[in-house]
């Protein structure tokens, strides 16, 4: 009884998230811009990816035919659904900071951008590259060269 | 209620859809304008097979085929942090 009520939740889970991620897959195909893409896909690594792992985790608890792997299994299935649930948003953050703070493609018609003022400046920017630029002449001599092997 | 057969039908409905899921990122990953969103769909596929992994694995009764779901997964987070780090601030340090 408990064991097909287990399997239930889990089977319905492993359904739920199939939806969720043909839902995404669409919604990142046929969104605009960047940004509303990685809505999408952020909806398909919560829960297209995490959910069915932890419903796999749960079928796998009472799935008979593995015979005792089938805690390593559940072991291996609740692991991997922390380990997305950790690191999926971490790097979709990340990406999305990139995007903005690196200039990369073109950015949509935005109506209030608070984070406009965190750019960094193309006066800043050539500022920084003077500064690290190596004057010639200063450069170091080489403390190892194969002509003072020759002498 | 048989747990077995019930799950092959489950596979089989997951399957499908999980199999046009993959077409539909594979295009935008093919067709992305920028390489963010390649890196992005690309992101999206790895951990979806990650989990499709885990429920292979629970069919094809092994073991080693869901534990490398788990490499799959810090392989995206990875993915992830270095086209930050290239972008940002122009180099890869390990």
């Amino acid at each position: 009884m408990i064991e097909e009520a287990v399997f239930l939740i889990g089977s319905i889970a492993i359904l739920l998230g199939a939806v969720y991620d043909l839902i995404a897959a669409i919604g990142i195909l046929r969104f605009p811009d960047f940004y509303m893409r990685t809505h999408a896909a952020t909806v398909g690594t919560i829960g297209g990816a995490a959910l069915p792992v932890f419903g796999a985790g749960l079928v796998a608890l009472v799935y008979h035919p593995l015979g005792s792997q089938r805690f390593f299994m559940a072991g291996i299935a609740f692991t991997v659904g922390v380990l997305i649930l950790v690191i999926a948003p971490t790097g979709s953050h990340s990406i999305v900071s990139a995007v903005y703070f690196g200039r990369i493609g073109k950015k949509p018609e935005l109506k209030v951008d608070q984070l406009e003022e965190d750019l960094p400046k193309r006066s800043d920017v050539a500022e920084l590259v003077r500064e690290h630029e190596e004057t010639p002449g200063e450069e170091e001599e080489p403390k190892f060269t194969f002509r003072r092997l020759g002498r | 209620m048989n747990i077995v057969s019930a799950f092959d039908s489950v596979l089989y409905f997951a399957a499908v859809v999980y199999t046009l899921a993959f077409v539909l990122y594979g295009i935008r990953a093919i067709r992305g304008p920028t390489t963010a969103d390649i890196i992005l769909a690309v992101d999206c596929l790895s951990f979806d097979m990650a989990a499709f992994m885990v429920i292979l694995g629970i069919y094809f009764k092994s073991i080693m085929l869901a534990s490398g779901a788990i490499i799959l997964s810090l392989w995206a987070f990875m993915l992830d942090i270095y086209y930050t780090k290239y972008v940002l601030y122009g180099e890869v340090e390990v």
